[in-house]
């Protein structure tokens, strides 16, 4: 991949939960991170993959796009952008994994004053993100689990290994919306609740803490491309959302916290 | 015609030009008088010239003769054409070179009418395309349409996009429905369908797109809230739902494409 060409699985339009407003979200394909409870597992390879479906279609996940073809798809939205105060979010897969061509979209959209936000694990080099978060205008920050051996278990990439990110996207003054997916019997602890709220404290700029609650609606997306899926049926109850507001409401209480109902 | 069955005098008596002339309404009384024709099914007719004209003489897949033998037959037989004539894009996902088909359509609707007035002696004689519900009758008495649509099936409502075939989200459906010129008719609609779980979480952005519509130049919209007896068609008719998205942050998926248990869990949860 380089800057002016990406492989992309999705691109959704008038999408309204990535960010403010009104927003056209990409989703860039390939991930460094292996989370079991991914639910775009048609995210995690930098190759397009083809694989038929349950209704016997064939369906490829992944197409290449090169810079103005995406851009032009983007800029259709730019005025309801304006009106609704949304704008470009790059997600994934883990959107730094095309670091060159991200770059250049999320310059490309300062300079005509699309507002950018990121979807990321933090992951990638200290350089990129030197040079990257100057032109983003809100990182969609996931922190996974708060102990960093557990978080190698779970997505396998260890928690150590993004801190040296985390304090630099932090302490960058770029606004930050944490997003926390919480998993039952991987991080509904109250150790990593009592985490999201201090990583919450040692941001700058905090513009909301995001409970992503689990769901395995990805599920079918598995069996498609044949992969296993190593959470069994854990559901979130309506309890469970109970439980995890009165905790978090302790460890976060003054800070901006949201919970999907 | 209508002023042998009915002089509607008590009404002309309430107009100031009747009463000055002394004349009925329909009889010279009135200032200026004008009427509307309306137009049913514009945008099936819009997909099926596109498709036409992509499928015939474009790509010169088939030829015109063969391509009205198929829809006599409903595509009977022909079912790999009538997948590839649904896979072909359509109106409501702005896409210029399709967009484009149905301005056209309107203009020419619009022009052509205006220019029938003195013929039907009136001042005006506009085009509106509103249809109600009469877009299902008429539909069960059409055959088969070039756009995929089958035999006795509605055809569109108004300047609405064909069912389930706005599959870009809601911001290119109104980028589509605004390249339609309005200036010319005395009507359309524009149905939009929002998930009731849409505008309770997302009401302001919600608000604010709608007004940017018409800031726009949008010039009518009629919304509907999606109910869950919808969402529970959605899955015994997944094809008229191409537009029905799962809402989750980060997540990509469209509800037509879950398997049917995921989406009876959507249902169930009313979480789209
Ligand atoms: S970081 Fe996101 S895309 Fe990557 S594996 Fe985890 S959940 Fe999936």
């Amino acid at each position: 991949m380089s800057a002016d060409k990406a492989i992309v699985f999705d691109i959704q339009r008038g999408s309204m939960v990535d960010g403010p407003g009104v927003r056209t979200t990409v989703f860039f394909k390939g991930c460094p991170l292996r989370c079991a409870w991914c639910h775009n597992p048609e995210a995690l390879t930098l190759e397009a993959q083809t694989c038929i479906s349950k209704s016997g279609k064939t369906k490829t996940y992944g197409e290449t796009l090169g810079f103005k073809e995406l851009w032009s798809q983007i800029e259709k939205d730019r005025l309801f952008f304006e009106k609704t105060g949304g704008g470009l979010t790059l997600s994934g897969g883990e959107p730094m994994l095309q670091f060159e061509f991200v770059l250049e979209l999320a310059k490309k959209a300062k300079k005509v004053g699309i507002h950018t936000a990121l979807d990321t694990t933090g992951f990638g080099k200290k350089e990129q993100w030197q040079k990257i978060l100057p032109q983003i205008d809100l990182v969609l920050l996931d922190y996974k689990h708060s102990d960093s051996e557990l978080h190698r278990k779970w997505t396998g990439v260890s928690g150590a290994s993004l801190d040296l990110n985390f304090e630099f996207i932090l302490n960058s003054g770029v606004k930050v919306r944490l997003r926390c997916p919480i998993v039952p019997g991987v991080n509904n602890t109250n150790e990593h609740f009592e985490a999201i709220g201090k990583m919450a404290r040692r941001t700058r700029n905090l513009e909301l803490i995001e409970i992503l609650p689990y769901h395995d609606m990805g599920k079918y997306k598995y069996a498609e491309l044949g992969l296993d899926y190593k959470l069994g049926n854990s559901t979130v109850s309506a309890e469970d959302r109970l439980d995890w507001e009165s905790s978090l409401q302790k460890y976060c209480g003054e800070l901006p916290l949201k919970i999907p109902g | 015609m209508l002023e042998e069955e009915a002089g509607f005098l008590a009404m002309s008596l309430m107009l100031d030009s009747c009463v000055e002339r002394a004349r009925p309404m329909l009889k010279g009384g009135m200032e200026m008088l004008g009427g509307t024709l309306e137009s049913y099914g514009n945008i099936t007719v819009s997909d099926s010239m596109y498709a036409i004209n992509q499928l015939v003489f474009e790509d010169e897949a088939l030829s015109m003769t063969d391509y009205i033998k198929c829809l006599d037959v409903d595509f009977d037989g022909h079912e790999e054409l009538l997948e590839k004539v649904l896979d072909l894009p359509k109106f409501g996902n702005d896409i210029d070179e399709v967009d484009e088909f149905a301005e056209r359509l309107n203009l020419h609707l619009c022009k052509l009418t205006r220019a029938q007035a003195k013929l039907v002696d009136l001042h005006h004689f506009l085009i509106v395309v509103i249809n109600n519900s009469a877009n299902i009758t008429l539909g069960a008495h059409t055959g088969a349409s070039a756009d995929g649509r089958r035999d006795g099936q509605p055809v569109t409502n108004g300047h609405t996009p064909s069912t389930g075939r706005d599959k870009s989200g809601i911001t290119a459906l109104f980028n589509s429905i605004l390249k339609l010129s309005c200036q010319y008719h005395a009507g359309a609609v524009h149905n939009i369908r929002f998930a009731k779980e849409t505008l309770k979480k997302h009401y302001s952005e919600v608000v604010s797109l709608v007004d940017g519509y018409f800031s726009l130049g949008g010039a009518q919209c009629m919304i509907t809230i999606t109910s869950r007896d919808e969402l529970e068609d959605a899955i015994a008719n997944p094809q008229d739902y191409g537009h029905l998205l799962v809402r989750l942050g980060g997540y990509s998926a469209r509800f037509v494409d879950l398997p049917k248990e995921i989406q009876q869990e959507v249902v169930a949860r009313n979480a789209y």
